[in-house]
């Protein structure tokens, strides 16, 4: 048995990986229970009584702008024969649409929670309100336990009261009566409590069970999606439906003529859609945890297969079959033990920390009990959003950054067979042509992730600010999307088919391609940092100055040190791999040219690169202040004249609003930001808490950051005084330092990526948008679906790309063999040669 | 004419220009891919992809422009279009995911080259239902809200939905396997030939469904075709498509001409194309955005017109090169691979 554990030692690859299966296994498995469960609890709550005899006709404004006095007047003098009781809501009790408000009982209270940022405090809560005319409650059957309804002059003067329920009440208030008290929903505006109304039975406002827990301004909510909701003594047929359709024709549109309903067909459309939806989620986590299976199997037999040969020469050593079924059966299931313990330990944490999120009333996917039933489903299509979002931007910005630098690299190999014609650039173009091919593949598809996102999950971004982000889009397919994929056609494929010039031309065309791509992607992405040019109308982004738009202000820094950074990356891919081949003393020669054009374009442009960084830096302070109080954890005003120390090390405490454990070199913050001993700027603490980016992960980020930039810097320098005493070669230590700093590039872009965009929230469009308006209407659950499946699909098929990567980095370059007749009068588009499609796994 | 009356009005004809564009171009590639089960073996599939392996990257691009091009115009439209078709758009990106990488690495497996295989022709399958079924839910109808989706996020699970999309998997299809007919020779030519006359009847009967389910549909699409004695002034539409896919029937088999039955079923897409927009004009979104009400301001369209025009042609150019580049019939290279 321990024989055969030691051995597993040569097997840790594989074994990580059947570890890392069973854990996502386990992990989608008790997530999608737990959200199934969740609603089908929801599913079987009671409802509203008498449902059937209310109708409701969703009606809006015929034209923006139309006389706002005479659509009240029109809607509460609408009166029908025969209507028992009638009202105008922003939304109905089913679907969840409710405006969530953050409220306090007491002046202090709404203070003290402006100024931490969160409701989570005694007297605070969040909570969804609903505004409707008088005659809402009545309809719906919500008895008043407690002080007076609504009244018609409450809602034609807009009078500063609100209506709650009984359950809000005994929250909120406790065994205290609550009518005349007082209600705050901001700084200085309170309304004053006059009735408390019986909770109605089912899904309330915001389409949960905790909601029952909701409020009500009395008024005539006016412009947005509304509902016009009546009563009827019997039941409500179709024509009685028709003439409230005939009564309200004259000043409104009526939204969906044909599709009126009452509020048990709204219920049941509701119901149904959902119940369809949680049978879909149900499927799915079946498939996905049947291809999951599939994996692991395959893992298995992956393992089985490269170790048959150890299991043969333990077989012909006497062990019997059986005894070595056993440990291999034994080791399996020891691995994806650890791997589903791991999966339902992350699965914990995920609840515990969502537990705290909820008391903190930012929402969660469980409710604060973290049993399956309520959720706060707003809150979590916005996490969610962040998360796959964020997820497919990471692994966007890692492959075009690096076919940036590749594609500059061909050109430049190129050139130089063309010059020298040197065997050994051909190999090395063949070589890095795969590599190139196959990441930019890659880049290509989460390329159109992206685009398609800001539609999908960010519907509210594409609208506000689509006027400028798109057209700077439409300028990087035009100018380089089509570019790249034209070329690259007939750079992968026409070698031998069009003249060494004209390929040539083919592979400048794609590395221009890739750089137009950068200028114009940097240069939206700066727009959403610093927007300028532009002027709001209607709440919509219009652009006016297209210079400025698209030069704003943070767009020459960010474009030099991320078009300098996707350089950088690559180059040390370059060094790396050549390092490790004269490590391994393979591919030798072509190693060593990868190495020295590494090393001396390293050593040019990593001190341009930190001289660049540092003037963005400058920038940035200009623009967004708290993006670098975030970076350099800078809390507090500091004294006159004591200058703000750099933070060498801390753990930042966003609760205490302090550095736990802070290592800090005085004045040095104050000469690297304002080049002065003394100068000072702005601390975190200098706004409330909701205005601040989050600031553990943009200080840690910035760090690793700079850190590996100055190993970057020594490593290339070192090397290049090695080289200038041609001694580089002959210096193992220098050669394992390239080999181990060939991801160095990677992590480094990734944390600058993070600092950048992490250090603009609560912003998206910095100072316009906030990314808790930016979402759609989505539920959560399908956020979470369209995340699992970019997990799953992206794990499957990055997996697999990598592990190409590095099939043909082992093969390395191989040296040319003349294609076969490759253009004998007929047109075979064939790869560049045939060593280049050679299949790269062992047979 | 006033300016914001004619830039959307440009733009409608940029956009639907570029999805022209990539429904012909991606179309054929695409076929390809569901045609792809009946290759014999991994040989002839890879006669199938190399036919497209140097372009479908520059087709694909299409689908990014329409996409930019419609978030740089109508905005309302884009952010109304995707979160309504929220499920359908995440299908068609993965699948397209799997598809676009499916090129690259099955070149590079040898062990896993089944699985790219499966990848490639599954990938393509569901792209282009997908885009059948976005299709499908527009021709519908959007229910908006004062310019907001107001639908559950199961609308498009509709039969009319489900119909184009089956509808777009046959024309599909049938692009592909003209394609191949042009593109190649022997087995494979054969193999193509055999399925084009199937692949025609079964398009004309998706059309002719679709076309005679349309004005029943909510979104009274199709009322310009049918009113005020319209669909006489209309008829050579449906007329020359009958026409089309006759002169298709009879190429298909017709053993040395190889170019014809491509073109001819190019027409079919470009006069189904023509009928929808006639049908659809002047709405965006039918039944309540029209591209007047979804457009950007001017100075957005205006920008983005002018590099339009410049490199729009440009872009054909030296996209028709590198088709003369890659002119010809691919062959089985006994060397290759």
């Amino acid at each position: 048995m321990f024989e055969s554990m030691r051995e597993t030692r040569r097997h840790l690859g594989s074994a990580a990986l059947l570890a890392v299966q069973a854990a996502l296994a386990s992990l989608a498995c008790a997530f999608a229970l737990q959200s199934t469960l969740d609603s089908f609890a929801r599913l079987n709550t009671g409802s509203i009584r008498e449902a059937a005899s209310i109708g409701v006709v969703g009606v809006s404004d015929v034209e923006e702008g139309a006389d706002e006095a005479v659509l009240r007047a029109d809607l509460s003098a609408i009166r029908l024969p025969g209507v028992q009781g009638a009202a105008v809501s922003d939304s109905v009790p089913f679907g969840g649409r409710a405006h969530r408000y953050g409220v306090c009982t007491s002046e202090s209270a709404m203070a003290h929670s402006m100024s931490s940022g969160t409701t989570d405090i005694a007297g605070c809560d969040r909570i969804p309100v609903v505004t409707a005319s008088a005659g809402l409650l009545a309809m719906l059957g919500a008895g008043i336990v407690l002080g007076r309804d609504a009244a018609e002059d409450d809602m034609l003067e807009g009078a500063p009261v609100v209506l709650i329920s009984e359950t809000l009440a005994a929250h909120l208030f406790g065994t205290e009566s609550a009518v005349g008290r007082h209600l705050y929903f901001g700084p200085g505006s309170s309304r004053v409590v006059v009735g408390v109304f019986a909770s109605v039975a089912g899904p309330a406002p915001g389409g949960n069970e905790r909601d029952s827990q909701w409020a009500l301004l009395p008024g005539l909510p006016m412009g947005a999606s509304r509902y016009y909701l009546a009563k009827w003594r019997s039941m409500v047929d179709r024509s009685s439906l028709d003439r409230i359709v005939d009564a309200l024709q004259r000043p409104y549109r009526i939204v969906n003529p044909t599709g009126v309903e009452t509020l048990a067909g709204y219920r049941d459309a509701y119901v149904k859609a959902d119940r369809f939806a949680t049978t879909v989620l149900a499927v799915m986590t079946a498939v996905v945890l049947g291809v999951l299976m599939a994996g692991i199997s395959g893992v298995v037999g992956a393992w089985l297969d490269r170790r048959r040969h150890s299991i043969a020469i333990r077989r012909t050593l006497g062990a019997r079959g059986s005894v070595i079924f056993a440990e291999i059966m034994f080791e399996v299931s020891l691995f994806t033990t650890l791997g589903a313990l791991l999966g339902a330990l992350s699965l914990q944490f995920t609840v515990v920390l969502d537990i705290e999120r909820c008391r903190a009333g930012d929402g969660g996917l469980l409710d604060c009990t973290g049993t399956p039933g309520a959720a706060n489903r707003q809150g979590a299509a916005l996490d969610l959003a962040e998360a796959s979002f964020g997820f497919v931007i990471s692994f966007h910005v890692l492959f075009p950054a690096f076919t940036i630098g590749t594609a500059s690299w061909l050109a430049f190999i190129e050139w130089r067979w063309l010059r020298t014609k040197l065997p050994v650039w051909r190999e090395l173009y063949f070589f890095w042509q795969k590599i190139f091919a196959v990441s930019f593949g890659m880049g290509v598809v989460s390329g159109i992730v992206m685009a398609f996102q800001f539609g999908t999950n960010w519907p509210r971004l594409s609208e506000v600010a689509g006027t400028v982000i798109g057209p700077l889009l439409t300028y990087e397919v035009l100018t380089a999307f089509f570019l790249e994929a034209s070329f690259l056609g007939v750079m992968m494929f026409g070698w031998g088919r069009v003249s060494p010039r004209l390929h040539f031309l083919s592979t400048c065309m794609v590395a221009l391609g890739t750089l137009f791509s950068t200028f114009w992607i940097l240069s939206s992405n700066s727009w959403l940092h610093t927007p300028a040019g532009y002027e709001m109308v209607n709440g919509i982004v219009h652009p006016v100055d297209w210079w400025q738009v698209v030069f704003n202000p943070s767009f020459p820094y960010r474009l030099a040190h991320m078009a300098l950074g996707s350089f950088i990356t690559t180059c040390f891919v370059i060094g790396g791999v050549g390092a490790w081949y004269l490590r391994k003393g393979t591919h030798v020669e072509a190693g060593r040219r990868m190495l020295i054009a590494a090393v001396a374009f390293a050593a040019l442009t990593v001190p341009v690169q930190i001289f660049v960084g540092d003037m963005h830096g400058l920038n940035t302070l200009k623009h967004q202040p708290m993006k670098i109080a975030a970076m350099e954890a800078h809390w507090h005003e500091t004294r006159e004249g004591e200058g703000v120390p750099l933070v060498v090390f801390a753990l930042p405490n966003e609760k205490e609003e302090r550095n736990d454990f802070e290592v800090a070199i005085p004045k040095l913050g104050s000469v690297i930001l304002t080049h002065s001993l003394d100068g000072t700027f702005d601390p975190l603490t200098s706004v409330p808490a909701s205005e601040r980016p989050p600031v553990t992960p943009v200080f840690f980020a910035f760090r690793i950051m700079v850190g590996l930039g100055t190993l970057m810097l020594v490593l290339a320098w070192v090397s290049a005084f090695q080289l200038w005493r041609k001694k580089l070669l002959d210096s193992p230590w220098l050669l394992r330092g390239w080999n181990w700093m060939l991801p160095s590039g990677f992590i480094a872009l990734l944390s600058g990526w993070f600092v950048t965009e992490m250090g603009r929230q609560p912003w998206v469009v910095y100072g316009v948008l906030r990314t808790a308006d930016a979402v759609g209407p989505q539920s959560a659950w399908m956020t979470a679906l369209s995340l699992g499946v970019y997990v799953v699909g992206y794990a499957f098929v990055f997996g697999w790309g990598i592990w190409y990567l590095v099939k043909i980095l082992r093969h390395g370059p191989q040296p040319y063999a003349e294609g076969p007749s490759l253009d004998h009068g007929s047109h075979t588009p064939a790869r560049p040669l045939s060593a280049a499609d050679e299949p790269l796994e062992e047979r | 004419m006033d300016l914001m009356t004619w830039l959307p009005v440009a733009w409608f004809a940029v956009i639907g220009f570029g999805v022209l564009m990539y429904v012909v171009l991606d179309g054929f590639v695409l076929g390809i891919g569901i045609l792809a089960p009946f290759a014999e073996d991994e040989e002839q599939l890879d006669l199938m992809m190399n036919t497209a392996a140097p372009i479908w990257d520059g087709n694909e691009t299409w689908l990014v422009l329409g996409g930019a091009g419609l978030l740089a115009a109508f905005p309302k439209a884009y952010a109304v279009l995707l979160s309504a078709l929220y499920l359908p758009v995440l299908l068609l990106v993965v699948a397209l995911v799997f598809r676009g990488v499916a090129f690259e690495f099955r070149f590079k497996a040898h062990r896993s080259r089944r699985l790219w295989s499966v990848a490639f022709g599954l990938g393509s399958l569901l792209a282009t239902f997908a885009q059948g079924v976005i299709l499908g839910t527009l021709v519908q109808g959007i229910p908006l809200v004062d310019g907001a989706y107001h639908g559950g996020p199961f609308a498009w699970f509709s039969p009319f939905a489900m119909l184009t999309g089956a509808a777009l998997v046959a024309g599909y299809a049938l692009l592909g396997s003209t394609w191949l007919i042009l593109k190649t020779e022997g087995r494979v030519q054969a193999l193509a030939r055999q399925m084009t006359r199937p692949l025609v009847v079964a398009v004309i009967a998706a059309m002719g469904l679709v076309s005679s389910w349309l004005p029943f549909l909510d979104s009274r699409l199709m009322e310009r075709w049918f009113s005020d004695g319209n669909f006489w002034w209309l008829s050579p539409v449906p007329l020359l498509t009958l026409a089309v896919a006759a002169a298709l029937w009879r190429s298909a088999t017709h053993p040395r001409r190889d170019l014809p039955p491509f073109l001819l079923s190019l027409a079919l897409f470009v006069l189904g194309f023509l009928g929808l927009v006639l049908g659809m004009w002047p709405y965006l979104l039918p039944p309540s955005m029209t591209l007047w009400q979804a457009a950007a301001p001017a100075s957005s369209l205006g920008f983005t017109l002018v590099g339009l025009v410049i490199l729009l042609p440009v872009i054909l150019g030296y996209t028709a090169w590198s088709y003369r580049v890659f002119r010809g019939k691919v062959h089985a290279d006994a060397g290759y691979h």
